[in-house]
């Protein structure tokens, strides 16, 4: 039995849900917070100032789609719960992005690997970026707040057959690998959690969170795009945001005012940034939208002797963290190994070949095993992160420099990726890359990946992780928000989602995000809950939900 | 570069042009995504079932896809609508950008210049098709690569995220004990 639809239960009792492009959407909202997304960040604020008795409406740009609309059916997914449909890329096209656009963001669609945030990254933020309050031992109570929440732990399952490939390579060279910890709760191990998980196994926001705050009375408004903060003077009024066609994600002429006490961006690394540059927000530094990290990802595909049938099981299971900090945080770009599901139009996609060569190589997938290296950006001076930019309609776009210290890093991950799967056995490997010949043998691609060109447009990258754009630290020169995410010009603004990270994290951020979000939306909550409460309330020293989950 | 003269030689064509199709490669890099015709109210731009691309422009993909994918056309055939119907999901922008490179591809002068090919789409031959294919998979021109990536991308991912070809992947589908267990696949239940 599948987990029950909790959505449509919710939806059948009278949740407070509305559509912003039917005529029935009220043109008017007053409430305590308004919350803008549903995603990592924003899910987990929700439920925590609900459950504080705070009115609370959630704004979300795409759909509200459950079990009933999650049938495994991949071209659907990427058309209906993706931003642009899949198409977003970096401005100049170079770097392919995938990023949730659905009630529960990117947490509906990720692939379930639920990592804290490294002691490494915590330690570089305080240190380089006057972030306090979010050290490890700081971080560790609210992480297990969260991996309590939302039922993390180790998959202990078998590895399907695409990620013992990566365990197999890595034990024979070495390397430090491990099993993934996921946010899973009865999971069927099918391998469709890229497309919305048809079990309602994945403790994803759409699940567990937002559900939550529903249930504590808070309203959901969907398919509705904030175009611009009303601000006056140091203070945000509200918003006014517009309707999203399902269709061909085109404005409606629907003008929705929401006018609250306080203001939660939580719109994603892309989104927050470009609501507030669409705004005008005070920024006298100019950061708004600047250190925007994408984790850029290079990946190498096998042929395997043994079928491994990559859509099936488990998607994320093993990682290998080898050259994560190897030569130290500020040392050459590191990077995780992982491996990413391949289903037919994902893997017919990225492989960019065309004629006999993509036929003969599409006829093996049962048989190909890709291994990604996800690099880990913004540690170090020549990797500054991309430029939130809003294009001539207004949407955003994402300007990243493609700087020699990333192909740098680039080469090495290759040259990994390919020894690795050579390792584990694989008949022949062949890069993600415009050059690359089919390698026969690890001698071979040693040599010729280190003579490849690393160029943009010919060798693919690609990005699951948007972070950055709203740095936080308590510098107002360097960062936009506080350690709490509160804006540092804006009085009742706060920023709670992956934007506030002032680098990548060098793990996939799900859990970050969660444990940053329970910390910072507690604080936000206690200060409101408090009659008179200021801007600095500081947190109790143990916060009742700590108490609670503890 | 004011005034260019598309048919003297590729440095003419204006910089503008080149820029602009850049952002167009852009948007055809990561496009993977297909609406069939999801229900929803029309719009004042484009009324429902309205083709997003001209015709002109779709038989860019009606041509190429037998090359792309190494097909007999008749495999082939219709495919241009179901990436029609993607890059109409993709929003107002990359629709928009998309719909320039194509332009790009179906204006004659230009056809010519930057894709070698003389003939127009349904007239090209394979070997035409398959070096304007490489042409631009090849060349130097990270722009020309980027519109490679997107043309092959859109047109593999449309072919092979269709049910009808899974058995070209060796993909069996989603597994049977999942469609026979949840309830979104069984009659009753379903929405």
């Amino acid at each position: 039995m599948s987990n029950p639809d909790i959505i449509q239960a919710g939806l059948d009792s009278g949740w407070k849900v509305y559509d912003a492009t039917l005529p029935t959407v009220p043109q008017r909202f007053e409430v305590d917070v308004v919350v803008v997304g549903t995603g990592a960040g924003g899910g987990t604020t929700a439920e925590i100032l609900s459950a504080a008795g705070l009115s609370v409406l959630m704004i979300e740009e795409g759909g509200l789609y459950h079990q009933k609309d999650f049938r495994m059916d991949e071209l659907w997914s990427y058309g209906h719960l993706y931003q642009e449909a899949m198409s977003r890329t970096t401005l100049d096209a170079a770097i392919s992005i995938m990023q949730g656009k659905a009630v529960g963001g990117s947490t509906t669609v990720n692939w379930t690997s639920s990592f804290r945030t490294p002691e490494e990254t915590l330690a570089h933020w305080a240190s380089q970026h006057k972030v306090v309050g979010a050290s490890t031992e700081d971080m560790a109570p609210w992480f297990e707040n969260r991996e309590k929440r939302l039922n993390v732990s180790t998959w202990e399952t078998t590895a399907n057959e695409n990620n013992a490939v990566l365990k197999r390579g890595c034990e024979k060279l070495g390397w430090k690998v491990a099993l993934i910890p996921r946010n899973v709760n009865g999971c069927w191990n099918l391998g469709y959690c890229g497309f919305g998980c048809p079990t309602n196994a994945k403790q994803s926001m759409l699940v567990t969170t937002v559900p939550s705050a529903l249930n504590q009375g808070a309203q959901l408004l969907t398919r509705a795009s904030v175009e611009h903060l009303l601000i006056e003077n140091d203070r945000v009024k509200g918003l006014v945001c517009q309707g999203v066609d399902a269709r061909n994600q085109r404005l409606r002429n629907t003008r929705i005012e929401v006018h609250a006490r306080h203001v939660v961006l939580s719109a994603g690394a892309i989104g927050s940034p470009a609501i507030l540059l669409r705004s005008n927000a005070p920024d006298p530094e100019n950061l708004t939208g600047r250190r925007t990290f994408l984790h850029p990802v290079v990946a190498s595909v096998a042929e395997m002797p043994e079928q491994i049938n990559p859509f099936y099981g488990a998607p994320q299971s093993i990682y290998c963290d080898e050259f994560v900090w190897k030569r130290g945080a500020g040392g050459p770009m590191g990077f995780k190994l992982e491996v990413p599901p391949l289903h037919p139009a994902l893997a017919a996609g990225v492989l960019s070949l065309h004629g006999t060569d993509l036929k003969e190589t599409m006829a093996k997938l049962p048989h190909i095993n890709a291994v990604l290296a996800l690099l880990r950006d913004g540690f170090h001076e020549d990797s500054p992160g991309g430029q939130v930019v809003l294009k001539k309609d207004q949407r955003p776009s994402l300007d990243y420099p493609l700087t020699d210290y990333l192909w740098e890093g680039a080469r090495e991950a290759l040259l990994r990726s390919a020894e690795v799967q050579f390792a584990a056995g694989a008949k022949n490997v062949r890069l993600l890359h415009l050059d690359s010949p089919v390698y026969q043998s690890w001698q071979a691609a040693r040599k010729g990946i280190n003579e490849l060109p690393m160029r943009r447009h010919r060798t693919k990258l690609f990005s699951a992780h948007v972070m950055g754009g709203c740095t936080m630290g308590e510098d107002p020169q360097q960062a936009l928000v506080n350690s709490q995410g509160r804006h540092h010009h804006l009085e009742n603004l706060s920023v709670i989602d992956g934007s506030v990270f002032p680098t990548s994290i060098g793990a996939n951020p799900q859990l970050s995000i969660y444990g940053l979000a329970a910390k910072n939306a507690t604080a936000l909550a206690q200060m409101l809950t408090n009659s008179g409460g200021r801007l600095n309330g500081q947190a109790e020293d143990t916060p009742s939900i700590l108490k609670k989950a503890g | 570069m004011p005034n260019p003269q598309p048919q003297s030689s590729l440095s003419t064509l204006s910089r503008r042009a080149f820029l602009k199709w850049s952002a167009a490669g852009a948007t055809l890099t990561a496009s993977t995504s297909f609406l069939e015709g999801c229900a929803s109210q029309p719009t004042a731009i484009r009324p429902e079932g309205q083709a997003t691309l001209p015709s002109d422009q779709a038989t860019v993909f009606e041509a190429l896809a037998p090359v792309i994918l190494d097909r007999d056309a008749v495999e082939t055939r219709g495919i241009s609508q179901a990436i029609d119907a993607g890059i109409g999901s993709f929003g107002p922008i990359n629709e928009a950008q998309f719909g320039e490179l194509l332009g790009l591809l179906t204006l004659s002068p230009t056809r010519a210049l930057v894709g070698g090919l003389w003939s127009d789409w349904p007239n090209a031959d394979k070997e035409d098709l398959s070096d304007f294919l490489n042409g631009w998979r090849n060349s130097s021109l990270g722009l020309l690569n980027a519109g490679y990536g997107a043309l092959v991308k859109i047109t593999a991912s449309v072919y092979y995220g269709d049910a009808r070809h899974f058995g070209d992947s060796g993909y069996p589908g989603p597994p049977a004990h999942a469609l026979q267990g949840l309830p979104q696949f069984q009659k009753e239940t379903a929405a």
